[in-house]
């Protein structure tokens, strides 16, 4: 009994020491002009589904979470968008946060495809944005969130990229991730936000 | 006691064995589930939920719809379409309709090959 009672207050510890510790920089520091930078989403504008522009500065108010999709996509795209609405159900209400879903089929995914889309998914305000915009500006931002994206006429839609979702600060830095094909990964994700939100409180 | 061991063990093993359409269901998971979801729920407007659509068609609308695949443009869908299956094997396409039938509609019955093969052959 003795025993046990130690070992719940040794794992009590644990959970708790798990909990303070800070969410991680994501990626490796680079040096610019003689300064250690952290690794930092570069510059980008793209058109929301209201053909609105939607760049660095106007996401600046924001922390946000990002993944990569097409709306022809037949492959893990549904999935992963399945795991993105657990995601904007939780935050739909709260200002600083928005999901940024941005396409890998510009040419098709106009804003008004977009705009289709998201109406099929019912949302209904503007926290969750879905982007189009330049092509080869969207395959180099998908780098830069650690999401692998290339053409590929073998994979199913013509484009293979991986289904993660990504969690950045307000100041254009990656703090989290979650492998959207793996619905048991999402929870840790809603956590991990709620932990960001606390360090702008 | 040796008796009723044995009868536990029966009822154990046929327990294991309880879904008669388990080859059905990996059909299912490689095919299907990427788009409706392991568990048939879909994505909101945006692709039907297996539990809600399955009992409003028939076996041979159903047979048609994963042989030819659906429009979806011509719903008002932003997905372009659902893919055409129309090379998947007899057996597989009736299993996987059992497999549907028997998980998501409550008056089912079980489909036999030669039936799904005429309907597969006769769709439009």
């Amino acid at each position: 009994m003795y025993k046990y009672f130690i070992l719940i207050i040794f794992l009590s510890f644990l959970s708790c020491s798990e909990d303070k510790n800070p969410l991680p920089y994501l990626g490796n520091e680079v040096e610019i002009e003689g300064k250690i930078v952290k690794h930092t989403i570069k510059d980008f504008s793209f058109l929301d589904q209201d053909s609105s522009i939607i760049n660095n500065t106007s996401l600046s108010k924001n922390i946000y979470i990002a993944d990569f999709f097409f709306t022809s996509c037949p492959s893990i795209c549904p999935k992963v968008t399945k795991e993105m609405l657990k995601i904007y159900d939780e935050f739909k209400d709260i200002k600083s946060v928005k999901l940024v879903s941005f396409t890998l089929d510009p040419k098709r995914d106009t804003p008004e495809r977009l705009k289709l889309y998201s109406t099929n998914l019912d949302i209904t305000n503007d926290t969750w944005l879905f982007l189009t915009g330049d092509k080869e500006q969207t395959y180099d931002l998908a780098n830069q969130f650690f999401v692998v994206a290339m053409e590929d006429k073998e994979a199913p839609g013509g484009i293979a990229h991986s289904g993660t979702i990504v969690l950045v600060d307000k100041e254009g830095h990656v703090r989290s991730f979650a492998d959207g094909t793996d619905p048991s990964s999402t929870p840790r994700l809603i956590s991990d936000v709620k932990k960001l939100l606390k360090e702008y409180e | 006691m040796n008796k009723l061991f044995f009868v536990l063990l029966i009822i154990i093993l046929g327990s294991c064995n309880q879904n008669k359409f388990s080859q059905g269901e990996r059909i299912y998971i490689k095919l299907c589930s990427n788009c409706h979801m392991p568990d048939g729920s879909g994505l909101k407007n945006l692709i039907p939920s297996l539990k809600n659509s399955i009992p409003t068609y028939s076996i041979a609308e159903q047979v048609c719809i994963i042989k030819n695949g659906v429009n979806a443009d011509s719903l008002g869908l932003a997905m372009k379409v659902m893919p055409s299956f129309d090379d998947i094997k007899p057996v597989e396409l009736t299993n996987l309709i059992n497999y549907l039938n028997s998980t998501w509609n409550n008056s089912f019955e079980e489909s036999n090959l030669q039936g799904i093969i005429l309907v597969f052959a006769n769709c439009k």
